[in-house]
Order: C-alpha cells, then structure tokens, then sequence
C-alpha cells in the first residue's frame, strides 16, 4: 500500500508538472488548429496518474508500470514539441 | 472596453476590414524584409484599428457619432473612417497639432476641436462621450488592437520563414495585436519592440514592473507619443516580447534617410526607429531565417526631416 501510494504522488507530481509546462507553452498558440492538444496532454497526465501507480506496486508487474511511466513522461515532454512543428507547418497539420 | 484580443478576434477583424483598407506590399532589401504599411491609406496603420472598432458599433451608436483624441495618425485614421461610412466624427487635439494635419482631417469632414493641451483635449472627448459620442481610443480597445494585428497575418504570408520581427511601440496597440497573431502561429519568432528616447513609455514600464505615466514627451517621433501603455498592452509585452529597445531621435533620423534610400519611401520617426535599432545593431540577427521590419507610418514632411536635421547631429 505505501509503494503504491509514494507510486501515485510520484505519478502526480511528475505527470501534473509536465502536463502544466505543456500548456503553459501551448497557451498563446492558435486555438484553430492546437485545441485537442492541450486537453490530450491533461488526459494522457490524469489517465498515468490514475493507473501506473498499480503496476508500480505490483512486483510482478513493476517492469511494465516503470515502462509505462516513461512512456507516458515522454509523451507529455515530446507533445508541445510536435504540436510546434505542426503548427509551423513541419508535420502534417491534425 | 480594455483587454486583449484573441487570434480569432483578429481573424474576424481581416474580414471585417477587406472592403475598407490596403493589404500593403512587404518587400526585401539587403536580406531584411520591410512591410510597408506606410502605403496604407490615411498614411498608418491606424486606421485597420479605427474601422474595426467602427464597424463593430451598433447603428445607434453610428447615429450619435464618434470622438478620438489624437494629435496625429488616429485622429486622421477616425476622421477617414466617418467620411467612408457617413459618421460623424469628432477629433479633439492639441493646438501644437500640424497645420497640415488639421486640414487633412476637416477635408475628411472631421470636426476638428484645438484645444491647448492634450489634458483639455481629453476633458472635451469626455464631454462629448457623456453626451452620446463613442470614443475610439487610440490601443486600449481590443477591437482597436484587433484590427492593428490583421497585419501579422498578411506578415506571415508574405514572410514564411519570419524569425525575428521588429515593431515600433507608442502605446502598445500595434504590437500587441500583431504578437498575438505572430506568437499565436509561429510561437518561435521572436519579437522586438522599439522607442524613442523621451517617448519610451513600454520600456519604462517594463523596467518598473508597471504602467507608468510619462510626465512630458520628448521625442520628435510624436506619433509615438502615448504618456501612458494601457494594463492590456503591457500584459502583452511582457508575455509576448523579447525585448524592447530604445533609440535616439537622431537615430531614427538616420533610419528615415536609410529607409529613403533603400525603399523609395520616407518613414516618420516612430516608424523608422525599428530599422534604426537594427542598424544599430542592437537587434539580435535570425539564424536561419528573415528578419522583417514593419513602417507603421509615413505622415512626415520633408520641412519636417531638414528642420529636424538642422538641429539633430545626424
């Protein structure tokens, strides 16, 4: 219970903080054409909070949860990044 | 009415504002790409401002009129635009006003009110504000800096790859609504404020942390002169902008001739003090891709650029 608790704050903390610099980057761009992104990103932070935790504390499964965290991590720090290039016109525009 | 506007407000402003105003050439010198809304009628880029915020009236507000303050380019961008759609419009300035000046706006049909001071001429505005008139402030009105950010939509066609972009700022009206257009589509170019010395209002603010109010103006970049920047427009800097720097009358008297030269055209002082800055130096140089330069204004005489020469060290 304690490992899946310090899992969930950790989970938190991390996922709520590069969830939160994503959107204040994000802030000021077109609204046109990046308003899925910012509401993506607070989903994607709220849905590995919610479940990471789990695998985390499961010694079974501890290897997936750690692969899921950086996943999850990776994907909040590289979304701003493409949303960006996407709006510069670099990537094909969603 | 104050704030800022959002990129769709400015959106709705371009279409707003077709029928009524230049979509002004951008052309490159020197690998420097210059806007020259200079072209645009009246002589600024006032008047997208001034029909944005008109034509965002209801009828009954058209039938009681309009009032600017201005001793300059929005007071003849309100003038143009009572003429164009048959309001009235008053504009309220003081009597230092421009001679030539004065009979543009009466030609326009303008009622134009010379006060002694600009103090008095703000009193009159209000007086006829409580009697019915709508007052079209010169950039503390989101419609106003709607319309003055139509311009970094066509900047951003005509400049793809846009890097760094180098704007005058008097009250902030013009580059606040352009940043939020530019920043809003290309979040990676970088954008720069410039000032005349002794009409540095932004930059003063911005070194106290607040809106400050200039106790006189100074510079002879007039146009620029707004005692004051609105909560909106610093907001706007300070969020928006890299910098802003601040230059000499005789400097931007050096890029008015260097303008001249390059482009066949003659800026005024506040619109050629962005080019003086990057001659300067003082503007960091893009890496890769294009700096550009927007004159805002071209309402200047030649009287004016000899007797300004005469007692300048150019």
């Amino acid at each position: 219970m304690a490992t899946y608790v310090l899992a969930l704050i950790g989970c938190a903390v991390v996922f709520g903080g590069l969830a939160q610099y994503g959107q204040i980057q994000m802030a000021s761009w077109d609204p046109e054409g990046l308003a899925a992104v910012p509401a993506l990103l607070r989903g994607v932070s709220v849905a590995g909070t919610l479940v990471i935790p789990a695998f985390l504390a499961s010694r079974r499964l501890r290897a997936l949860g750690a692969f899921l965290f950086g996943l999850v991590a990776a994907v909040l720090v590289t979304g701003p990044i493409f949303a960006l290039l996407a709006l510069e016109g670099r990537l094909p525009h969603f | 009415m104050s704030g800022l506007p959002t990129v769709d407000d400015v959106r709705a402003a371009r279409e707003r504002l077709a029928p009524y105003v230049r979509r002004t050439p951008t052309y490159a010198h020197d690998a420097i790409a210059f806007k020259l809304e200079l072209l645009q009628v009246t002589g600024s880029f006032k008047v997208r401002g001034a029909f944005n915020a008109v034509l965002q009236l209801p009828p009954e507000q058209h039938a009681r009129g309009v009032v600017a303050v201005s001793a300059g380019n929005h007071g003849l961008a309100v003038a143009h635009v009572g003429k164009t759609l048959g309001i009235r419009a008053t504009v309220a300035m003081p009597e230092s006003a421009p001679a030539r000046t004065v009979e543009r706006m009466r030609a326009d049909g303008a009622e134009v009110m010379l006060l002694p001071t600009v103090a008095e001429a703000f009193a009159l505005a209000e007086e006829r504000r409580a009697q019915g008139q709508t007052l079209i402030h010169p950039y503390d009105d989101p419609r106003v800096m709607a319309g003055q950010g139509t311009i970094g939509f066509e900047l951003l066609e005509d400049v793809p790859d846009l890097e760094t972009l180098v704007i005058s700022v008097g009250g902030g009206g013009l580059i606040a609504g352009i940043a939020t257009v530019v920043k809003a589509l290309r979040p990676r170019v970088r954008i720069y404020g410039v000032e005349t010395a002794g009409a540095d209002t932004m930059r003063q603010a911005l070194d106290a942390g607040e809106p400050v109010t200039l106790p006189a103006i100074t510079s002879i970049a007039t146009t620029l002169g707004a005692p004051y920047v609105s909560p909106a427009t610093f907001d706007a800097a300070q969020r928006l902008l890299e910098d802003v720097f601040v230059v000499s009358d005789a400097q931007a008297i050096e890029g008015m001739l260097a303008a001249q030269e390059a482009l066949s055209v003659l800026p005024e002082p506040a619109a050629a003090c962005g080019y003086a800055a990057v001659l300067a130096g003082l503007v960091p140089r893009p890496h890769r891709g294009t700096l550009a330069i927007l004159l805002c204004g071209g309402n200047v005489s030649i009287d004016d650029l000899v007797r300004w020469r005469s007692t300048l060290t150019v």
